[in-house]
C-alpha cells in the first residue's frame, strides 16, 4: 500500500475532532510501517511539508489539542498522536519540547520542524560530526534550547561546539561526557556560553587547567560541574574554579590526582552542597579536616575508594557539617573509630544515605548507625561481620529505610529478613546477592510485609520456585535478579508472570532449568520487560524465542551460550522486538548467517551486538555491518569462518559509525594499517584480546 | 582533536583490604564459581599475590590440589590457585586462579 497524501486514505482529517486523550497505540498501517523505524522522530516533520494552510476551525481546537498533548508523555503515545492527522502532527511538532535524534541524516530537517525544543539529545546520533552538526544548526531556530546532550559524541569537536553555542543563546546545560578526545579547545568553545549552569566534562581526557580556566572565567554562573576522570587537572585549576564560580552547588572531582590543597580551595565555596571525590588517592584526613572547617553548605559527600581517608577524617568532616544528608564512604575505610560513631549521632536527624561497603563492622557499629532514624538508604555490601543481630539492631529504629544493600553478607539468615519485614515496610530495593543462607521463609515475610518492593537481587541465593510464589505478591516489582539460582523452573516464572505485570528487568543468568514454557509465561504476563538475561539457560530453543517476539518493549537481550537457538529464533525476536538496542549472542554456536541476516533486516535500532563464536561468514558479517546504521559497538572474537577479506570489507562498510570494537589480537597484524587508522580517525576504539579458542557447553 | 588509545588502561580489580592490584577483568574465564563464602570468578592470571602451600581439597567438582592465594601486601586470603585437577573435564582449571567476589573490588572503573 502506498503512502497517500490526499484527504482520504492515510490521514483522516475528520477524526481530529475527537477530543480526549489518545490512549495506547493506533493500529499502524502498512504505510506507517514503511517509514524507517529510526525515523520515528521525523514522522511528524515529513508530513508537515507541503501541507496547505490551517483552516480556521482548526485554530480553535489547537489550544485544546495542546492541553491533550501536555498529558501525553510516553514516546509511543506521542507517535500515535502524530499519526492521527496532519493537524495533530503539526500540533505535536509545535508542542514538542524534547528531541532525541538517532541518525545524522534527518538532523537538519528535524531541527527546523520542531520549534519549541528545549532539550536536545544527540548522544545516540550515529556518526555525528562537526560538519553535519554545524550544517544542521545553521538553518534552525533554536532560541528555546536549554539543554544539550552530546555524551559519547566522539565525532564532535570545537567547531561543532562553536556552532552549537552560537545557535543556542539560552544554553544552560551541556553534557559532553565520554568525549575522550575533547580537550582545552573544546572547553574554550563552551566557555562562550555565558549562561551555562550545568556542565559535564566527565572523561574529557584532554581537558587541562587551561581549558578549565577558560570555562570558569567564561561561565561564572556554573552551578553543577563534573570533572570526573579529567586527570590533567591539578590543584591550580580547582583553586581558580573556587575563586570564580561562587554559585557552584555540585562538584565532581572523582578520580583526579588533586590533593588537600584543592579541598582548601573548595571549602570556600559557600553554596556547595554536593561533593564527589571517588578514588581521589591524594586526599587524606587533613584535607577532610580543611573541608570540615570550611563554609560550604554540604549535604552530600562521596569519598568512596579514597584509600587514604579514615574514619577520623570523616569525623572531623561531620563536625563542621551537621546537616549532612548523604555520606558515601564505600570501599575506603578499613576500621571504624569511636570518634566517627559519636559524630554520626550528630547527624541523626538529617542523614538519609550512608554507604560503608567493604568495611569490617560489628554489632555495636550497626547499633550506632541505627541511631540515625531518618536513614533511607544503607550500604553494607561486602562488609565482614554483618550478623542477624546487627541488622536487627539497625532496622528496629530505622523504619524509613527504602534501600538496603547486603550483597555478600553471607552470615545473614531468614532472621535478618524477618527483622527487615517487621520494621521497614517501605523498603523498595533489597540487594541480597550471595546471602546463601536465606530461603523462601524469609522471603515470604518480606513479600507479605513490604508491598512497595520494586527491586530485589537474589543472585546466588539458591532460591526456589516456592520463593517466587511468595514474591509474586509484590505487584510493584520492577527489577528481579535471580542469577545462578539453578532451582528456579518454569513454575516459578509462571508465578511471577501471573502478577508482576510491571516487571522491567529480569535476570535469569545460569538458571538452567528454565525452558521455552517459562518464556511463554513471561511473554504473556510481563509485557513491559525491557531487559532480559537468559545466558546459559541452555534448554531454550527457537520456540522460546518465538514467545519473546511479543515483548514489544524489549531493548536488551542476553542469550550467551544458548546452543540450541538458530536463525529462526533470532528472526522472531528481531521482527517482534522493534526496540531492540542490544543483543548478546556469544557462543550461540548454531546461529549462522541466516540468523544475522534477520537482524540486519529487522533490528534496525540495534546499537550493541556480540557475535563472538557464532558461525557467521564474511558475507553475513558484511551484510550485517552495512545494514545496521545505528550499530556502534560490536564484539566479534573468534569468528572462525570469516576471512581477512571478510573483516576488511565489513569494517570498511561500517567505518564511520563504529565506536567500540572487540576483536582477537591476532587480527591486529593482518588487517590493513589504513583500515585501522581510518577506524581510529572516526573515533572507534578497538580492544584487542588474547582469548584461547575454547568451546563450552 | 586528539584521540587516545586505551586512555585509562585495562580494568583492574584490587584487594578489598589494601587496594593492591591483583587481577584484570579481561582475564576472567568464568563468573560461575563458588568460593568459600559465595560467588567467585575464575581468572587466567593473577598479580601481586603469594601462592601458599599445596593441599588436596574435595571441591564441588571433585578432588583438586589447590593452594590459597594471599595479597602480597596485607596477606588477606583472596581465593586459591588450581594446581592439579584429577578429572579430565576439570583439567582446564590447572594453573588458573579463583578470586572470591567479596574479596576484590573494582579499582578504576
Amino acid at each position: 500500500m502506498e503512502k497517500r497524501r490526499g484527504n482520504s486514505g492515510f490521514f483522516q482529517d475528520r477524526h481530529w475532532g475527537r477530543l480526549g486523550l489518545v490512549l495506547g497505540r493506533l493500529q499502524q498501517t502498512d504505510a506507517a510501517a514503511r517509514l524507517p523505524s529510526t525515523d520515528q522522530n521525523a514522522a511528524g516533520a515529513g508530513k508537515t511539508e507541503g501541507v496547505p494552510k490551517m483552516p480556521i476551525s482548526e485554530c480553535c481546537a489547537c489550544a485544546k489539542r495542546n492541553q491533550v498533548l501536555d498529558r501525553v508523555r510516553e514516546p509511543r503515545d506521542r507517535k500515535a498522536c502524530r499519526l492521527v492527522s496532519r493537524a495533530f502532527a503539526r500540533a505535536e511538532a509545535a508542542h514538542r519540547r524534547a528531541l532525541r535524534v538517532l541518525r545524522r541524516e534527518p538532523l537538519a530537517r528535524l531541527l527546523r520542524a520542531f520549534r519549541a525544543l528545549e532539550r536536545l539529545d544527540l548522544s545516540a546520533c550515529a556518526s555525528l560530526d562537526d560538519a553535519s552538526l554545524a550544517a544542521a544548526l545553521s538553518g534552525a531556530d533554536l532560541a528555546g534550547v536549554r539543554r544539550v546532550c552530546l555524551a559519547r559524541a566522539s565525532g564532535v569537536g570545537w567547531r561543532g561546539l562553536d556552532a552549537l553555542v552560537a545557535a543556542c543563546p539560552r544554553l544552560e546545560a551541556v553534557d559532553l561526557s565520554h568525549c575522550v578526545g575533547a580537550g582545552d579547545r573544546e572547553a574554550a568553545a563552551l566557555a562562550a556560553a555565558t549562561g551555562l549552569r550545568e556542565l559535564s566534562l566527565e572523561k574529557c581526557l584532554g581537558v587541562t587547567d587551561m581549558g578549565l580556566a577558560k570555562v570558569v572565567v567564561g561561565c561564572p554562573r556554573l552551578e553543577k560541574l563534573s570533572l570526573k576522570w579529567c586527570r590533567e587537572i591539578s590543584d591550580i585549576g580547582i583553586d581558580l574554579l573556587s575563586k570564580k564560580c561562587h554559585e557552584l552547588r555540585s562538584l565532581d572531582i572523582s578520580y583526579l590526582k588533586v590533593g588537600n590543597e584543592s579541598l582548601r580551595s573548595i571549602s570556600s565555596l559557600e553554596k556547595l552542597e554536593e561533593l564527589a571525590m571517588v578514588c581521589c588517592s591524594c586526599i587524606d584526613d587533613d584535607g577532610l579536616e580543611l573541608l570540615g572547617k570550611g563554609s560550604n553548605s554540604l549535604q552530600s559527600v562521596d569519598v568512596s575508594r579514597c584509600d587514604h581517608v579514615t574514619s577520623q577524617g570523616l569525623a572531623s568532616l561531620i563536625d563542621g557539617h551537621n546537616f549532612l544528608q548523604k555520606l558515601n564512604a564505600a570501599d575506603s575505610l578499613h576500621e571504624m573509630r569511636q570518634s566517627f560513631l559519636s559524630n554520626l549521632a550528630k547527624l541523626k536527624d538529617t542523614l538519609t544515605v550512608l554507604r560503608l561497603d567493604g568495611l569490617e563492622v560489628s554489632s555495636s557499629v550497626l547499633l550506632a548507625i541505627g541511631g540515625c532514624n531518618n536513614l533511607v538508604e544503607i550500604g553494607l555490601s561486602k562488609c565482614n561481620g554483618v550478623t542477624d543481630e546487627g541488622i536487627s539492631s539497625l532496622v528496629t529504629r530505622c523504619s524509613h529505610l527504602r534501600v538496603i544493600d547486603l550483597t555478600c553478607c553471607n552470615l545473614l539468615t531468614n532472621d535478618a529478613l524477618d527483622s527487615i519485614a517487621e520494621n521497614c515496610k517501605m523498603v523498595e530495593r533489597l540487594r541480597l546477592e550471595s546471602c546463601s543462607s536465606i530461603s523462601e521463609k524469609g522471603l515470604e515475610q518480606i513479600a507479605t510485609s513490604c508491598p512497595n518492593l520494586k527491586e530485589i537481587d537474589l543472585t546466588d541465593c539458591g532460591v526456589n520456585d516456592a520463593a517466587l510464589r511468595h514474591l509474586a505478591k509484590c505487584s510493584e516489582l520492577l527489577v528481579l535478579k535471580l542469577g545462578l539460582c539453578s532451582s528456579i523452573s518454569d513454575k516459578g516464572l509462571a508465578f511471577i508472570s501471573s502478577s508482576c505485570g510491571k516487571l522491567i528487568e529480569l535476570d535469569l543468568y545460569r538458571c538452567n532449568s528454565i525452558t521455552d514454557d517459562g518464556l511463554a509465561a513471561l511473554a504473556n504476563g510481563c509485557k513491559k520487560i525491557k531487559m532480559l538475561n537468559l545466558c546459559y539457560c541452555n534448554k531454550i530453543t527457537d520456540s522460546g524465542l518465538g514467545h519473546l517476539g511479543s515483548l514489544e518493549e524489549l531493548t536488551n537481550l542476553e542469550l550467551r551460550c544458548l546452543v540450541r537457538i538458530t536463525g529462526i529464533g533470532i528472526s522472531s525476536v528481531a521482527i517482534g522486538c522493534k526496540n531492540l538496542i542490544e543483543i548478546d549472542l556469544k557462543r550461540c554456536y548454531s546461529v549462522d548467517d541466516a540468523g544475522l541476516w534477520a537482524l540486519a533486516r529487522y533490528a534496525l535500532n540495534l546499537r550493541q551486538l556480540t557475535i563472538s563464536y557464532c558461525q557467521v561468514t564474511g558475507l553475513g558479517l558484511c551484510h550485517l555491518l552495512s545494514s545496521l546504521r545505528c550499530l556502534q559497538d560490536v564484539k566479534m572474537v573468534h569468528l572462525s569462518w570469516v576471512s581477512i577479506e571478510g573483516f576488511e570489507m565489513a569494517l570498511r562498510a561500517a567505518c564511520g559509525r563504529l565506536k567500540k570494537l572487540k576483536m582477537l589480537s591476532g587480527l591486529k597484524s593482518v588487517l590493513s594499517p589504513e583500515l585501522l587508522q581510518m577506524l581510529q580517525a572516526c573515533g572507534c576504539r578497538i580492544r584487542w584480546v588474547n582469548k584461547p579458542l575454547v568451546y563450552k557447553d | 582533536m586528539v584521540f587516545m588509545a586505551e586512555p585509562v588502561g585495562p580494568r583492574v580489580y584490587s584487594c578489598c583490604n589494601c587496594r593492591n592490584h591483583v587481577c584484570l577483568h579481561d582475564d576472567i574465564i568464568s563468573k560461575a564459581f563458588q568460593g568459600r563464602n559465595g560467588r567467585a570468578f575464575l581468572f587466567s592470571h593473577a598479580m601481586n599475590v603469594v601462592v601458599g602451600a599445596k593441599e588436596d581439597r574435595q571441591l564441588m567438582t571433585g578432588l583438586h590440589t589447590v593452594a590459597d592465594i594471599y595479597c602480597n601486601d596485607c596477606r588477606e586470603v583472596l581465593g586459591w590457585k588450581y594446581e592439579r585437577a584429577y578429572e579430565e573435564t576439570q583439567k582446564y582449571k590447572e594453573g588458573k586462579f579463583i578470586f572470591e567476589k567479596s574479596k576484590i573490588v573494582k579499582e578504576n572503573w
